[in-house]
């Protein structure tokens, strides 16, 4: 049995791209069982799903904590450890970037990296960052198994018309484009013998609130989100054109975006989502929203 | 020499979609009040703040949110003291689920704020129609299908309703219009110290509604020129329109950017336009 886990972010498909591998493997004749995770289950927040790949039904449904196959299906998660935790060398890592060393820098070993622009693709086939069939396509590739007949039949028989045509163009260049990568490990490296048969339990006791009651004092619990890696494109301000009126500063719904002291108003992009708000209701039009990816290569 | 850390009064990054209209009507209301004290209750919701924010926050259910602010806002009367009791919940709790127990304490004039902010459907369990769910809208409830296109009823007037109880103060209010919006929020911190005041919201929901994050603002914009959600107050019972439209568009203007309107046919556009009309007349009749 293969433990496959996938890490994405919230409105990019992870769950609906997670169903349509298992009906890919059903069609191919083998098994794979997907769960996702829900979290704060919002757009833009980080997303986990787990599958179990094996010949026979699959009847275990814990999430996977040593996965074999690891699919990244955003850039900003190839950056975070809390990905790679607990991959197992020699394993088969699917990712959504164009340089292989962003991966490799993490510590991880696998035999196989896939890298696939998927953002890029994702702009062109559909017009914004969906790209959980186009990581579907990449992964085909990495993995024999699973034929890309198996996975495009997957995609008409289960997915609505009017994303098929789109899914299956995605899927396909996704297939097409992805880069392989191989390495040789040296060394046996084996799995710890599975969850269940270590009578460990899958779902570890929640932690204590640090307050019983519900008054409590709230300077001590108060909670950030990291919520500047949620997003896509960032407002960027041509000073030019800017006539430091600050109505971006009053729209922005995080609220971040303040006066500097030489008078411009800048957005905190710790914190911003990139909704965009601030350059539509800019009058002078000086806020324009930029692909995330461009900073990315500088 | 020690450094004296601020902690700033609610998180800079809450967990919120992009281009949320509650984010940006959660964190006017909590900048308009920072020089206050007071006391924040939350309900089940994207709104529940208990973690978020370092005033007291007080976690409750969907039901017993005005009466455990009640409580506790009787409790700081017989101190002595003048702390504003902010409750903060969505249309679905508010006009749905607790509207009897809001009712409740609006008749018994207790010393609350209550802020609604109005998604017009239960966005947080996964976009399930309400009672302020417009005409002709897709919610998951309300699919759109051989059997059934979008909702068939008119929205609850509930801030009406509300008002209608004669309390201290009720007001609608729309983010677009910023100063109105925050000059609102004063007036109902004042009004709340000596009864009941409440407001009522329009926060797009670019998840629910299926729109672009970025024209949350031009939504909101769009909803007070049209006449489909009109700005007013009321102070025991006398209204008043606070922003006077001069030439409303048609509806279409504002349901044209929303995907949860684009089944609608035209019969069902006129019925929608010839609510939104009597809606606005039956306003301009109580504002005399």
């Amino acid at each position: 049995m293969k433990e496959l886990r996938m890490h994405g972010k919230g409105g990019q498909g992870i769950v609906v791209g997670g169903e349509t591998l298992s009906n890919a493997f059903l069609n191919a004749g083998k098994f794979l069982a997907v769960m996702p995770s829900y979290g704060v289950e919002r757009r833009g927040s980080d997303v986990t799903a787990f599958g179990r790949l094996s010949d026979e039904p699959v009847r275990e449904n814990c999430m996977c904590y040593e996965p074999d196959y690891l699919v990244i299906f955003d850039p900003s998660q190839l950056k975070k450890p809390a990905t790679y935790k607990g991959f197992v060398p020699g394993g088969v890592i699917v990712a959504c970037g164009t340089d292989p060393e962003e991966v490799l820098s993490m510590g991880v070993k696998p035999s196989k990296l896939v890298m696939v622009d998927g953002i890029r693709i994702a702009y062109e086939v559909t017009g914004n960052n969906l790209t959980n069939m186009i990581m579907c396509g990449a992964f085909c590739r990495a993995v024999p198994e699973l034929p890309m007949e198996a996975l495009l039949k997957a995609i008409e028989e289960n997915l609505p018309k009017n994303f098929q045509k789109t899914s299956i163009l995605g899927a396909q260049r996704g297939h097409d484009e992805a880069v392989v990568y191989t390495y040789e490990i040296h060394g046996e490296h084996s799995k710890k013998a599975p969850a269940w048969t270590r009578h460990v339990l899958a779902c570890r006791e929640p932690e204590k609130p640090r307050y019983e009651a519900p008054w409590g004092n709230g300077a001590e619990k108060i909670v950030t989100v990291d919520t500047g890696t949620w997003k896509v494109v960032r407002p960027v301000l041509t000073e030019e054109s800017c006539i430091r009126c600050g109505i971006c500063a009053t729209y922005c719904p995080i609220q971040c975006i303040r006066k500097g002291e030489d008078g411009y108003f800048r957005a905190d992009l710790d914190y911003c989502k990139g909704c965009g708000v601030c350059a539509y209701e800019c009058p002078k039009k000086a806020l324009t929203m930029v692909q995330e990816s461009e900073f990315r290569k500088a | 020499m020690e450094m004296e850390q601020k902690i700033p009064m609610m998180s800079p990054g809450l967990p919120m979609c992009a281009g949320c209209g509650m984010e940006l009507v959660v964190r006017v209301l909590y900048d308009e009040l920072k020089n206050d004290e007071f006391i924040s209750f939350g309900g089940p919701g994207c709104a529940l703040l208990t973690t978020k924010v370092s005033v007291p926050c007080y976690g409750t259910l969907f039901t017993n949110m005005a009466p455990s602010a009640s409580g506790v806002s009787r409790e700081l009367r017989r101190q002595g003291k003048d702390t504003v009791c902010l409750c903060i919940g969505g249309d679905g709790m508010f006009s749905d689920i607790a509207f009897g127990n809001l009712s409740a304490a609006a008749e018994r004039g207790e010393h609350l704020l209550v802020v609604c902010y109005d998604n017009e459907a239960y966005m947080n369990t996964g976009i399930q129609r309400s009672s302020r769910t417009p005409e002709g809208a897709w919610t998951n409830t309300t699919p759109v299908g051989p059997r059934s296109i979008g909702k068939k009823k008119q929205q609850k007037p509930f801030s009406l309703l509300l008002a209608e109880h004669n309390v201290a103060y009720v007001a609608t209010c729309s983010p677009a219009h910023m100063q109105d919006f925050r000059k609102k929020i004063r007036a109902a911190r004042d009004a709340s110290r000596e009864g009941f005041a409440f407001l009522h919201v329009l926060a797009p929901c670019p998840t629910g509604w299926k729109s672009k994050p970025e024209i949350m603002i031009r939504q909101c914009r769009d909803a007070v020129n049209t006449n489909y959600f009109p700005l007013w107050e009321s102070r025991y019972g006398a209204y008043h329109i606070t922003v006077n439209v001069k030439e409303p568009k048609p509806v279409t203007e504002f349901t044209k950017t929303q995907k949860r309107f684009s089944h609608l046919s035209e019969e069902q556009i006129r019925q929608l336009q010839e609510d939104v009309d009597l809606n606005f007349e039956h306003l301009k009749k109580l504002c005399g």
